[in-house]
């Protein structure tokens, strides 16, 4: 064989200039066996980019769509958060509203429209200027495509602008909440006008097509590309309408590396490779701690996980029983055995630390007495009956918690048969508008949107959210407690408001309609060149990359 | 070749009716977790989901035919947009996967019947043994922890180096798309972030193709055609190779196409535990998010992909064996 094309080959010459003779195929020989190892050496050598100015974040969510009017959910939140603006924002490390793109706002004595004031010499991405018609499209385009986070904007009746840099809501009702909303971070971010037209079809006027694959927004850093299932890129805005003169970023480069596997992670950040992981396993959590160039940040979230009890069908109807219940579980061994210390007992039915949180509930207990004088006043004094305990599948922590309950409540004579449905099937049963066909117990969750507590109440205990409309899925009523959002939610006086919002806590407390459970926490995992990170508790997987930077 | 489309039009059918009566409303998880029950009819007239079914699969089929797989509930993208970007770098991990495993295991299987009770065979055996009965993610973490954490030869993850860009889309083939544009940065990464999967998820297959090639070919040895052709003088390397491995291949050619069946099973795990931006993440949502469209598309091109396996397999045979005649 090998004799044969050396024939070929000196037959056609292919190199007339060279001589192609014996000690041509000896440096040929020379060649391949040099180049080889080389090349395996490449192959092992083959890592090694320069990568000090560049931020590498390694995280398990990729979202489904990058479209700010569309998406919504929480993989979304770290690119949102820095490509695109919103007209105000939350403070850093708090649930306070600040001005963001707009400088100032004014709100008319009954509370039905806003007017901001923007920062001028604000540009997109793409270079056009963003003025307050911008921003009124922005609002347009959400609640023309009426998805997802278009709910919160319900309210809106009109948006427009007044002046270059004025832009004016009218709104159908008072909407007290309504800075809380527009600083959230699904929705209400400014996309430029230009990019939408340039790629709207007939079919397609809103361009949601080229939008969930691409983000042209305001913010310090732009959209760079999205390679699918492996990482999203951006990079430094250098126009950006705050300047880089004085800050002490020098992230030029964003890699947000989507990496399913936990325990990857951890490897990817002991080397370096990455500089902060979203998703580090409670174990390998331990494990790190101590470790040096490595920082780990926990702080608890405003997520909720509840018990929900079937109030209109079955033994849970009647609150003694519900109470009974609240009183069997074991809470301490909940945050202690199940949880071990990852989460914080729940304090009411709205999140510890949001404005007009009530803080003078009682943190519920175990009382196994006090369960069975509950429980003998029901007319089951030995138990006897046996309830449905329903969990979403993948969340361990439920199903654990559902085991805790079923040893205590055995004690007390009552069975409880623990079922683990996927989501779209848990859903199912929760939305019939028959209490009949809802479990007596669901363990469910709850991220709020914008940091006010009627975020919590009024989707989950109003009466006018059975399902199937929304979330108050044990059929929870209460004519008091319905009042009392219901003024709440036209309420402008900031202090009242909270009156009756912490009134209603009150009451939802005593009904028992769930047992509020924990607020896990957020893990965050840091190499320690990474300077400038504050926790925002409402941006829960955010960063807030203009302030911060690297040491490397 | 009428049957295997007749395959396919069978799983379109069962998939559009069990992706249909299962339980939870699409529309109503497109919607949005909040959404107001007239944004929810909305989404349903936006994919026609609140037609009669038969009229829907009507839709469905019409659109299929003209290569339209509709519209993702979830990302709202067209599925085929996704379906490229997830389906390739799958189809890539399996085909090196598959091609390792061949030309691998089959020489490691002649090797160990010719030197057949020596330490050699005892070796390959031992090997083979513990490809079949180590599960892929216990071995894709052991590599992982060996070659990326303590070693540092190979990455622990992704397709290509972050900080290098991806070659030119030709095939979607990183591999190939680098080599044609000879974009070597591009190769050099590449292979180095496919090797590591690749070996987890070849392995098991390895090794039996390796002991499939090793049984097979003892019993060819053994034929009487085998003592005539080396009592008329032929050299070892032939008799072995030509008159021997050539007769020994249609079961091996069998097996190797189930294996590349099964491969498509271990690759959705491969891909977990090595980032790997395939098929596996992708299918895992849409079925979490009951994203029918997108199931649908997942289910008939992994069934496309089998079927053209085992047509292809079917077609080797009258290669190797001139006995076998299809009409």
């Amino acid at each position: 064989m090998r004799c044969g094309r050396k024939e070929v080959e000196a037959g056609r010459k292919p190199y007339p200039h060279k001589n192609v003779t014996k000690e041509g195929g000896m440096m040929r020989k020379f060649l391949l066996y040099s180049l080889l190892p080389m090349f395996l050496g490449l192959l092992v050598l083959g890592q090694g980019v320069p990568r000090e100015r560049t931020l590498v974040i390694a995280t398990g969510l990729q979202p489904s769509t990058l479209d700010i009017g569309v998406g919504y959910e929480a993989a979304a939140i770290n690119v949102n958060l820095v490509v695109y603006e919103r007209l105000v924002r939350y403070k850093p490390g708090s649930v306070e509203v600040e001005p963001e793109l707009a400088k100032s706002w004014s709100v008319s004595p009954d509370g039905k429209v806003w007017t901001f004031e923007l920062h001028s010499g604000i540009v997109f991405h793409d270079g056009t200027p963003c003025d307050a018609a911008a921003v009124a499209f922005s609002f347009q385009r959400a609640m023309a495509i009426n998805l997802g986070p278009a709910w919160m904007l319900e309210p809106i009746e009109r948006v427009e602008a007044v002046d270059d840099l004025t832009v004016r809501f009218t709104l159908k009702r008072p909407y007290p909440e309504f800075l809380q909303v527009l600083a959230n971070i699904f929705g209400t971010g400014i996309v430029s006008p230009a990019a939408v037209k340039a790629h709207a079809t007939e079919d397609d006027p809103w361009a949601q097509e080229w939008l969930s694959s691409h983000m042209v927004g305001t913010g310090p850093y732009k959209f760079v590309e999205w390679v699918k299932g492996q990482h999203i890129i951006l990079r430094r805005f250098e126009d950006y309408w705050r300047g880089w003169d004085g800050v002490k970023n020098n992230i030029e480069q964003v890699i947000i590396r989507y990496i399913t596997e936990p325990s990857v992670q951890r490897l990817l950040l002991e080397r370096g490779d990455v500089d902060i992981a979203m998703d580090i396993s409670v174990d390998d959590w331990e494990l790190l701690k101590g470790t040096p160039g490595i920082v780990l940040v926990e702080e608890p979230s405003m997520h909720a996980t509840y018990l929900r009890f079937n109030c209109a069908a079955g033994p849970t109807a009647d609150v003694r029983v519900r109470k009974a219940i609240r009183a069997a579980l074991d809470y301490k061994g909940m945050i202690e055995y199940v949880l071990r210390g990852h989460a914080v007992q729940m304090q009411g039915a709205a999140a510890i630390g949001l404005p007009c949180h009530n803080n003078e509930l009682p943190l519920p207990v175990q009382d196994l007495d006090l369960a069975r004088k509950l429980l003998a006043e029901a007319g089951y004094p030995h138990g006897g009956f046996t309830l449905e305990y329903v969990y979403e599948s993948g969340h361990e922590d439920r199903r654990r918690v559902g085991e805790l309950l079923q040893a205590s409540l055995a004690e007390l004579g009552i069975a409880l048969k623990i079922i683990e449905l996927p989501w779209p099937d848990l859903w199912e049963r929760v939305s019939a508008a028959d209490p009949e066909r809802t479990p007596a117990i669901v363990a469910n969750g709850w991220w709020p949107d914008y940091a006010d507590v009627i975020n919590f109440l009024y989707p989950m205990y109003h009466s006018s959210q059975w399902p199937p409309v929304a979330f108050n899925i044990g059929f929870y009523k209460n004519e008091e407690v319905d009042k009392l959002l219901d003024r709440a939610q036209v309420e402008t006086d900031p202090a009242v408001r909270c009156e009756l919002l912490k009134k209603a806590q009150a009451l939802i407390y005593e009904d028992c309609p769930d047992i509020d459970l924990y607020h896990l926490t957020t893990r965050i995992a840091l190499r320690d060149w990474v300077k400038g990170y504050v926790y925002s508790p409402i941006y829960t997987e955010g960063f807030f990359l203009y302030d911060m930077w690297l040491e490397k | 070749m009428g049957y295997t489309l007749l395959t396919l039009w069978g799983l379109t059918l069962i998939t559009f009716v069990l992706t249909r009566v299962v339980p939870g409303d699409p529309a109503r998880i497109a919607a949005g977790p909040q959404a107001r029950q007239e944004q929810v009819e909305q989404v349903r007239r936006m994919y026609g989901l609140d037609k009669p079914l038969w009229v829907q699969y009507g839709i469905y089929m019409a659109n299929l035919l003209r290569g339209d797989f509709g519209k993702s509930l979830w990302s709202k993208r067209p599925v085929i947009d996704d379906l490229k970007a997830y389906f390739l770098p799958t189809m890539e991990l399996g085909l090196t996967a598959g091609l390792m495993f061949f030309c691998l295991g089959v020489p490691l299987g002649i090797l160990s019947a010719v030197y057949r009770n020596s330490p050699l065979d005892h070796l390959s055996r031992l090997f083979a043994l513990a490809g079949v009965s180590l599960p892929v993610f216990i071995f894709g973490l052991v590599l992982q922890l060996v070659f990326y954490k303590i070693l540092g030869w190979f990455p622990a993850g992704g397709r290509i180096d972050p900080f290098i860009p991806p070659p030119r889309h030709l095939t979607g083939f990183y591999l190939l798309d680098s080599l044609i544009t000879g974009n070597w940065r591009a190769l050099v990464s590449s292979l180095h972030h496919i090797f590591l999967p690749a070996v987890t998820l070849a392995y098991g297959s390895l090794a039996v193709v390796s002991r499939m090639t090793r049984a097979s070919l003892l019993e060819v040895l053994g034929q009487d055609y085998i003592r005539t052709a080396r009592a008329k003088g032929l050299a070892e390397r032939v008799v072995l190779l030509k008159h021997a491995l050539r007769n020994a291949m249609v079961p091996i050619l069998t097996i190797t196409g189930l294996q590349i069946g099964s491969l498509l099973g271990g690759v959705l795990l491969v891909e977990i535990i090595f980032s790997w931006p395939g098929l596996g993440t992708y299918a895992y949502t849409a079925v979490t998010v009951l994203d029918v469209n997108a199931i649908m598309a997942i289910t008939l091109v992994t069934g496309i992909l089998y079927t053209g396996v085992n047509l292809l397999v079917d077609l080797l045979y009258t290669v190797v064996d001139p006995r076998i005649r299809y009409r």
